[in-house]
């Protein structure tokens, strides 16, 4: 009884710990009845805030550069490494967790000059921050894609297709991809998730996204800032939502 | 469609000091099936998978049809390949599986359907790997392998994963298969009764190379070295003397594989060249008796051997432990070391 009644504390507890900001940030930017209607106004909005606006496309168009850039990078190295360097494997497995283990903060210092030159070569449109944005990524889409690698015996499944007479980009895009889509869709969402709730970076090198104009629409509308943080955090809540179904239908798929 | 030649020729294979294959000659006739036989380590899934493409040999040549593939990847070698560990593509079907090959050399799809049948598995067509038991996941796995109509097919211990009963079935099912189709084949297993029941010829490697390599009733009957007798199933070692061509083990002569200098040996006999009968004269006791079914297994010690031998359960009298025995020597040739 102590056991169950200590269980429902605990529940208690962590539920109002992390709806009740949620709460409250639904009641406030319901306060004026427009702000939520104005969200879904594309025309509007952009007429309105145009800062937030832009810092919405920018977002978007990070998130989903940065997911092709880091499935084309990261997929076909893991395949690779998998299947003819295993020895590598410990040292890629370090070198993707770095990023999680480098502050902020520290990695900005370091990219600064880095974004130097590409201020000359490419131009300090915000969409360059997905090299930054691939980086930052890495610790948690090359783990949701290791994963799946380890799921399946990628080396007997290879050697089948190429003995079959596939060369290795039909083994990795027809035999490999195929049997790792939940991990690549993990991969995906987790990166959307992470790029659209990325501040520092942006904020720092001085380029603009969703983050970064929720940020500066804080100091003049504060209501719409957080009406349009809830609603980024809702996209984000969906996505892993997606991602659990998506999990879960693959997982009743492979029972026998 | 018939066969082409393969020969293996000086194939070495080192990691590091361990040579896997140590100048590896091996020639398999048209339409032949030769299974490769050992133990672990002995280097016969190396030989396949060279000849498969999906391992380079350190020196040596593969020669197939007469031309020479050594530099060909796996790819473009045109062989079909069934593995020990289940490798039918998780996200397709039976059908798409077989179907895989077929695509790829946009040949007609139709044939997919006709090597299920080939291999029983008609109505199979629309089950996923995980709906599909061991030895059916290795059928689809063969047909696949067939689809191709490849010039060898490699068998890598296609049934080692399979219950024993299974294993038989299929075991059969694969040599009716390749007699059919006529695809020289390379087949390697641990398992001798395997190897001896499947094979046109046997090979029996160690330490990469072949100890012998001959019809499986010479390797079983006439074994070329004591590893050969060994890995095939003779379990008794006795002492013995060698006068000219024959060899005098517990009071009987028994004619002699190869030639011998003479002298005292130790041979190597047969565990069913020997018959166990009821004798209370005799010196010789039982130690165990195992019934195995159609079979039965009787330990018995001689002086200061102990001789195991196999005889037809039916044939056997009730024995006790410690009763007095006489064992009889088939009049079969013997190895000597």
């Amino acid at each position: 009884m102590a056991r169950v009644a200590f269980r429902w504390t605990v529940l208690t507890v962590m539920g109002v710990f992390f709806l009740l900001p949620l709460v409250a940030m639904a009641e406030f930017s319901t306060r004026d009845p427009e702000t939520w209607p104005l969200l879904l106004d594309w025309p509007r909005l952009s007429a309105d805030y145009p800062a937030l606006a832009e810092g919405i496309l920018a977002s978007l168009a990070q998130a989903a550069l940065t997911t092709v850039l880091m499935l084309v990078l990261l997929v076909p190295t893991a395949i690779w490494v998998r299947l003819r360097l295993p020895k590598v494997r410990p040292l890629v497995e370090f070198l993707c967790l770095l990023p999680l283990t480098i502050p902020a903060i520290v990695l900005v210092v370091g990219l600064a000059p880095v974004y130097a030159w590409v201020n000359y070569f490419v131009g300090g449109s915000s969409i360059t921050l997905v090299f930054a944005y691939t980086i930052l990524v890495l610790p948690y889409a090359y783990r949701a894609i290791d994963t799946g690698l380890s799921a399946i015996d990628v080396k007997t499944l290879a050697e089948a297709a190429r003995s079959l007479g596939s060369g290795w980009f039909t083994v990795i895009v027809r035999v490999v991809l195929p049997n790792i889509r939940s991990a690549v869709l993990s991969a995906a969402f987790l990166t959307v998730a992470l790029v659209l709730g990325e501040f520092t970076i942006a904020s720092l090198l001085h380029r603009t996204n969703l983050q970064v104009a929720i940020d500066y629409l804080g100091k003049s509308s504060a209501t719409v800032s957080v009406a349009v943080s809830l609603a980024a955090l809702l996209f984000a809540f969906v996505l892993l939502i997606v991602l659990s179904l998506a999990g879960s239908v693959s997982a009743k798929g492979k029972k026998s | 469609m018939t066969g082409v030649a393969v020969h293996l020729d000086g194939l070495r294979r080192t990691f590091g000091t361990v040579h896997a294959l140590d100048d590896l000659d091996l020639s398999i006739a048209p339409g032949e099936l030769i299974a490769l036989l050992g133990p672990s380590g002995c280097g016969k899934t190396t030989a396949l998978r060279i000849l498969a493409g999906l391992e380079e040999a350190t020196a040596g040549r593969v020669l197939v049809g007469g031309k020479d593939i050594t530099a060909l990847p796996a790819s473009k070698r045109d062989m079909g390949m069934v593995f020990q560990a289940y490798s039918l593509f998780p996200h397709l079907n039976a059908r798409q599986n077989v179907e895989f090959g077929l695509r790829l050399r946009k040949r007609s799809l139709q044939r997919a359907v006709e090597m299920l049948e080939l291999v029983g598995l008609s109505g199979f067509e629309d089950r996923y790997p995980n709906q599909l038991s061991g030895g059916q996941q290795q059928r689809v796995a063969l047909a696949r392998a067939l689809a191709i109509e490849p010039q060898v097919l490699l068998l890598d211990e296609p049934l080692s994963a399979l219950d024993a009963k299974v294993r038989v079935q299929l075991r059969d099912e694969i040599r009716r298969i390749q007699t059919e189709v006529g695809t020289t084949t390379l087949f390697v297993t641990h398992d001798q009764e395997e190897a001896l029941a499947i094979a046109d010829r046997v090979g029996v490697m160690r330490s990469g190379r072949l100890e012998q390599l001959a019809a499986p009733a010479e390797v079983y009957l006439r074994p070329a070295t004591p590893f050969v007798a060994d890995f095939v199933g003779i379990s008794n070692r006795l002492p013995g003397t060698v006068d000219g061509e024959t060899v005098e083990v517990l009071g009987t002569r028994l004619p002699l594989v190869g030639a011998h200098s003479g002298g005292p040996v130790t041979a190597l006999v047969r565990p069913e060249a020997i018959t166990v009968t009821p004798d209370a004269d005799s010196t010789a006791k039982v130690v165990t008796s195992s019934f195995l079914g159609s079979l039965s297994r009787v330990t018995v010690t001689v002086g200061d051997h102990l001789v195991v031998a196999q005889v037809p359960s039916g044939d056997l009298p009730e024995l006790a432990q410690g009763a007095p025995v006489r064992l009889t020597i088939a009049p079969l040739a013997v190895v000597v070391e």
